[in-house]
């Protein structure tokens, strides 16, 4: 790879890069625009002395209806398809183009006899979109976290899980993973709009059932916390709330229903001897959760691009 | 393999799938170096599978085949080198100039010879500025041409490059073609099916049919040694190589030997009399085939 064929591959992708990096760009921008209108709105320190149990002042409420209509507005909405839709589109559009486009035109016939090394030519082709695709996710996956910060008050996107998957470097890990898997479909099909339509479907189930996966091996990592107030921290994944017994064994309500049942009158109130818990991963956590992700979505990356390359060395130029 | 020829082919043979007719079919044959060889056949003969077989895009099924010493689908680097390649349809890229095309010549291969490509270009007028899609048929035609010339090698492998081109675009590609592979000494294996077009350009013809070799012989050689009769009777002791109809829809028998009744054979003929009989060769084990795949399955 040298700056030529940097360039070159580049500008076979022109349209796309410009026009998306463009897109993704004014996403980040607009998720600015709307953190500033946000923070503006002066509700993250209510919000704050709200959860400690304060009684909202007038100009909270105030602060939170202009909150909640800034956070349903379109621009919201628009902000978000923009910082989430825009990387994967160029993931897609790029990844399966790089060989299945080569191979469907013919000009792989061309670059194949003139490149006597097919590696040569795989990295100058993949590695400048490769770099484009990433950092445009992590863009995106940056002024996710900021708009993150903003539209959930009180919260550090490096110590929460909210909105975990669309945004920080989990995105920009998961652009990456598309684009890899996009790139394997264009190899394997040799033509692009099949790949394009074959490599969404792949992407969406690799990525689905790879959060269900996720979702599952953090169910069995949650850990029961007492809790007093019953605030649910929106900064934490929360499973379940219950009680947490001596032994520091979880207790749902109705485990706690069945062991202490409900007094039959309803003039005595119940009350269970076990302090309020709830079942949670915290969002403390978020840097492991996250940088675990990040390896496995890499790792699969790297397997399917090195499928792509051994595809590529018996390929047939069309 | 010898220093005099650049290209040899030992039996070999290509099947794309497993019961599947072979495309190739024990096609031995040797191109002398320095010479531009026609290929010729009908469409599906196995013309551009035995050249892409050269340069390694194809794996051959049975034998092997050998450029510039190397054998492509072991070392397809190294016959990569030795080869320039023009594909059958122009394989430019339309977003990039030809500037860009030079470039990534340049890129991918570090001795491919940028000024010598440019001057074939400047010679033909063509701007390197503009993008390939805004350039004819005959010019994408000649740009791969010179960017196949530009490489240098030893061996050109051209894959039918004027199937699309109107006369007076092949006729400058093949001027053009010619001028350099006679001052470089270099080797050329040109498919096409305009027999005018390789009169004019090439000392040896090689003709495939149904897969196999039908003839490899010089043209001078073909010429010399074939004769056309229009008359049945005096066919009698003569070998008859094949029947095809002449331009009035005469029916002409292309025989072998210098001197005998008819006349001289034109190079078309020699080749419609040799494709001819690799057609009627070709129905007659299809034929033996069926009979064959009937008997197995009564």
């Amino acid at each position: 790879m040298n700056r030529t064929t940097t360039r070159l591959a580049l500008r076979l992708h022109r349209f796309e890069i410009v026009i998306l990096a463009a897109l993704a760009v004014l996403g980040a921008l607009l998720a600015l625009l709307v953190c500033s209108w946000l923070d503006g709105t002066g509700y993250t320190a209510c919000a704050r002395a709200m959860q400690t149990g304060a009684e909202p002042t007038p100009a909270c409420i105030s602060a939170q209806d202009a909150f909640y209509k800034i956070q349903s507005g379109s621009v919201v909405i628009l902000t978000q398809v923009l910082l989430f839709a825009v990387p994967y589109l160029l993931a897609v559009l790029t990844g399966v183009a790089i060989v299945g486009r080569e191979v469907e035109r013919g000009t792989a016939r061309l670059a194949w006899s003139l490149a006597p090394s097919r590696a040569t030519w795989f990295a100058g082709r993949l590695l400048p979109l490769l770099a484009v695709v990433a950092a445009v996710g992590l863009l995106t996956g940056l002024a996710g976290d900021r708009l993150s910060a903003s539209m959930i008050p009180g919260t550090n996107p490096w110590a929460s899980l909210a909105d975990f998957g669309s945004r920080g470097v989990d995105q920009a890990a998961r652009v990456v993973f598309a684009f890899a898997v996009a790139v394997l479909v264009g190899a394997a099909l040799g033509r692009a709009l099949p790949a394009l339509l074959v490599g969404t479907i792949v992407i969406f189930l690799g990525l689905g059932g790879g959060s269900g996966v996720d979702g599952r091996i953090l169910a069995s990592e949650a850990v029961p916390v007492v809790s007093a107030t019953n605030y649910y921290d929106p900064a934490n994944l929360t499973y379940d709330t219950g009680f947490l017994a001596p032994d520091g064994r979880f207790i749902s309500y109705d485990e706690m229903l069945q062991q202490f049942p409900q007094p039959t009158d309803p003039n005595v109130p119940w009350n269970p001897p076990y302090p309020a818990a709830q079942r949670i991963v915290p969002g403390t956590r978020y840097p492991f959760v996250v940088g675990r992700e990040v390896a496995v979505l890499l790792a699969g990356a790297l397997g399917a691009l090195t499928l792509a390359f051994a595809l590529v060395r018996r390929a047939r130029p069309g | 393999m010898d220093e005099t020829t650049a290209l040899v082919a030992h039996g070999v043979g290509k099947r794309y799938r497993r019961g599947r007719p072979w495309a190739l079919r024990d096609v031995d044959f040797s191109v002398p170096r320095g010479s531009i060889t026609a290929l010729v056949g009908p469409n599906g003969a196995g013309k551009s599978t035995l050249i892409k077989g050269c340069i390694g895009f194809e794996r051959p099924t049975a034998g092997q085949l050998v450029v510039d010493g190397i054998g492509p689908w072991r070392d397809r680097g190294g016959a990569v080198r030795r080869v320039g390649y023009v594909p059958q349809a122009a394989s430019l890229y339309r977003e990039l100039t030809i500037d860009d095309h030079l470039a990534m010549a340049v890129a991918y291969r570090p001795k491919f010879d940028r000024p010598h490509a440019e001057a074939r270009l400047r010679e033909l007028d063509i701007p390197l500025a503009v993008r390939a899609d805004e350039l004819s048929g005959g010019q994408q035609a000649q740009v791969g041409l010179a960017i196949a010339l530009g490489t240098r090698a030893p061996v050109l492998l051209l894959d039918e490059p004027l199937a699309s081109l109107d006369p007076l675009a092949r006729r400058e590609f093949l001027h053009v073609l010619v001028t350099v592979v006679r001052a470089e000494g270099s080797t050329a294996l040109l498919s096409s099916h305009v027999i005018t077009d390789i009169e004019q350009a090439c000392d040896r013809l090689l003709v495939l049919g149904g897969g196999r070799k039908l003839l490899d012989l010089s043209i001078a050689e073909a010429c010399a040694t074939h004769r056309v009769v229009d008359d049945d009777a005096a066919l009698a002791g003569e070998e008859v190589v094949g029947r095809f109809p002449g331009p009035a829809g005469e029916a002409l028998a292309l025989v072998v030997g210098a001197s005998g009744p008819g006349r001289s054979a034109t190079l078309e003929e020699v080749v419609l009399g040799h494709l001819a009989a690799g057609r009627l060769a070709a129905r007659a084990a299809g034929l033996a085939v069926s009979a064959r795949s009937t008997g197995a399955a009564a």
